[in-house]
């Protein structure tokens, strides 16, 4: 046998643990299961923790249990340890339903957009009330996502998800944009530079007569592959 | 050695290593694929499945570039009962549905179960997932490899839907026109029918006169499917391109000239779906029948020849909902037993879709509707049919679930039939509503 703690159930002096995740959890419920930790003490579920030290730990998940131990009083703790890596602390304190799972919207399915939207529209006190998941979901899986480089251009799609509701979608989405191409012939894409944007566009493909034309034709123009 | 040879020599009661090493990658053999098209415990991205083949092209095997496979096979042991109905039955094809819809299966068109006594093949296409053949026994072995065989070999490009619940005002018509408008818009080539020639509501909602004899001439083999297809046009002004679909309309002529006893004498079971095996072989993405309510002629023509049935209920309708049960336990497994007589499973039910829902429910109201449905499931129990899936599909026994799927009520869905435009070409929301159910059923990603 190794040396090392990981993958072990152990009993630890709760002043070894840190804090980890906060959990959201109401007073009703922390102060319920305290009573009941009081009478049986010992906790079935497990704290996972991840060794930061000699005699010292962080919790990574299941912080609801952590804090019910402490209201309770409890001298000792029953934990798990994990490895000390992100990914580790990520699933965990996502299976333990400590934080809400993030999508990366740049390349997530149109079932993963509209099962996120649907989360978040269901949440109590949502700011996403009256949006339609069926909409939303479908111009947002059209738009040119892979290229944004912040939730901003949502606002721009007509489904009301407007500039004060994204910090609501901040916390599903996450954005890995790829860099914008060279010779740019995405007609969706192109709709979201401004006029400006896209006659210097059309002046470093060095087309020609380009400075009387409006939007909609400065966008046809760019869009044919030269 | 033969198939029936290696069966033979499995001791009895062959667990499942036994079975999968000795049976399995020779049966694979005996449908037609070669050892380099054979790769065990494939990822499949949902778990490891114990087989899949794929068709090796020259110069590359299958084997190495562990691409695009056709079939998945999961064997189990003899010890495990695999009659249709069983638990163990149950838990497989569960099992093989996971497989089949796992990030890695966009190309897999067929799954097998099997333990080397019972055997059985689905059909996958987009994501609809349909028993091909009922539940062979092997003791006929060769029987179920050329059965399997020959549906492999030609599989047909369309899915048959048939529309249908027999309660009326459900949005049956409503639904068929606009799913055929948003799969147009989605690239598909759809025919739509209208199978109620006492109503012709859908030729009427699209603005197309009826037919006069033409779909009796093909019921009876008169006439080929072809002569009896109008097309339907919509040309979007704005964005200077039409989308078109195909329409069989109804025949004003059975409404009026025939009774029900006479058509009877003339249209056999089987009429429709002999009729559109030609088209839907090659020609169409997705054939969908609009099947007029009750359970007389034309219903059961019309649910005969489909390969799944998808129904609309209303959440205010509580027959809506007593009848999407009753259909599922009593009417499909009728036209199983004929459909099974031709080596087909015949028609399956898949999960409903509250139609036109309001965007605000009450809570009481869903409560009424929920009780309401809890009572149909129990009148699934004498009949030995679990109900449950059909109605609230995510529930599994550790996961309370009640959601259905739906349709939200709209007022441009209403308003495009004064129009006899479909709401899916007339409106964007429409379209958009259509375009996420379709791909909650239907289309792959």
């Amino acid at each position: 046998m190794g040396l090392s703690d990981v993958g072990n159930l152990m009993c630890l002096p709760v002043d070894e643990i840190e804090p980890g995740p906060q959990t959201d959890a109401h007073d009703y419920l922390i102060q319920e299961a305290s009573n009941l930790l009081q009478a049986s003490q010992r906790n079935w579920i497990p704290i996972i923790v991840k060794e930061t030290g000699v005699d010292e730990y962080e919790v990574i998940a299941n912080s609801f249990v952590y804090e019910a131990v402490l209201e309770a009083g409890l001298e000792k703790v029953w934990c798990i340890i994990a490895d000390d890596s992100p990914d580790t602390a990520l699933v965990s304190s996502v299976l333990a339903n400590d934080v809400v799972p993030k999508v990366n919207l740049s390349t997530a399915t149109h079932k993963q957009i509209a099962n996120a939207l649907d989360y978040l529209i269901k949440q109590p006190g949502t700011l996403l009330k009256g949006v339609s998941v069926a909409t939303a979901s479908a111009r947002i899986e059209d738009a040119p996502r892979k290229y944004w480089q912040t939730l901003e251009p949502i606002t721009k799609l007509k489904c009301r998800l407007t500039k004060s509701k994204l910090k609501e979608l901040r916390k599903v989405f996450y954005l890995e944009p790829e860099p914008l191409p060279d010779v740019i012939t995405d007609i969706t894409l192109l709709d979201t530079f401004t006029a400006t944007e896209l006659k210097k566009m059309a002046k470093k493909r060095g087309l020609k007569g380009y400075s009387s034309l409006k939007k909609s034709d400065l966008i046809k123009r760019l869009s044919q592959v030269e | 050695m033969s198939l029936k040879e290696i069966i033979d020599r499995l001791p009895e009661g062959a667990e499942e290593p036994f079975v999968k090493t000795e049976f399995t990658p020779a049966f694979i053999q005996a449908l037609g694929f070669t050892k380099d098209d054979i790769i065990p415990e494939f990822s499949t991205g949902a778990g490891p499945v114990d087989h899949a083949a794929g068709r090796s092209t020259n110069g590359s095997r299958f084997i190495d570039l562990r691409q695009n496979p056709r079939l998945y096979v999961e064997t189990k042991g003899q010890d495990k009962d695999l009659t249709e109905g069983h638990n163990h039955y149950t838990k497989v094809v569960s099992q093989l549905r996971r497989y089949l819809l796992g990030p890695n299966s966009k190309t897999v068109q067929w799954g097998i179960i099997t333990n080397s006594l019972h055997a059985q093949l689905f059909r996958k296409h987009g994501q609809v997932i349909y028993p091909a053949t009922p539940c062979m026994e092997c003791t006929d072995i060769d029987a179920v490899v050329s059965a399997f065989r020959k549906r492999m070999q030609a599989p047909s490009r369309a899915l048959t839907v048939a529309i249908y619940n027999n309660k009326g005002g459900v949005g049956k018509t409503t639904t068929t026109i606009n799913l055929a408008a948003a799969l147009t818009l989605l690239g598909k080539r759809v025919l739509a029918i209208d199978f109620d020639p006492n109503q012709q509501d859908l030729g009427d909602a699209l603005d197309l006169p009826p037919l006069q004899g033409q779909v009796w001439e093909m019921l009876t083999g008169k006439i080929d499917v072809a002569e009896s297809i109008t097309p339907y046009k919509h040309e979007f002004p704005r964005a200077k391109r039409t989308a078109s679909f195909d329409v069989i309309l109804s025949d004003a002529n059975m409404a009026s000239d025939f009774d029900e006893v006479k058509l009877r004498q003339h249209i056999k079971p089987n009429a429709l779906l002999k009729a559109l095996q030609a088209v839907k072989q090659t020609e169409y993405d997705y054939i969908l029948i609009d099947v007029p309510p009750n359970w007389r002629i034309f219903s059961q023509r019309a649910v005969y020849a489909a390969d799944v049935v998808l129904m609309p209920v209303r959440h205010d309708n509580l027959h809506s909902l007593q009848n999407a049960g009753m259909v599922v336990t009593d009417l499909l497994p009728e036209v199983q037993v004929e459909r099974q007589k031709l080596g087909d499973f015949g028609p399956v039910a898949l999960p409903v879709f509250l139609n036109s829902l309001p965007s605000k429910v009450s809570h009481s109201q869903a409560e009424i509707m929920h009780k309401a449905i809890d009572k149909v499931i129990k009148t699934g129990k004498p009949k030995k049919v679990d109900l449950r899936p059909y109605f609230y599909p995510k529930w599994t026994s550790n996961r309370r679930s009640l959601a259905m799927e739906r349709i939200r009520y709209m007022a441009h869905i209403a308003k495009a039939d004064f129009y006899h435009i479909p709401a899916a070409f007339y409106s964007k929301v429409a379209f958009e509503q259509y375009r996420s159910f379709i791909k909650e059923y239907f289309l792959w990603g």
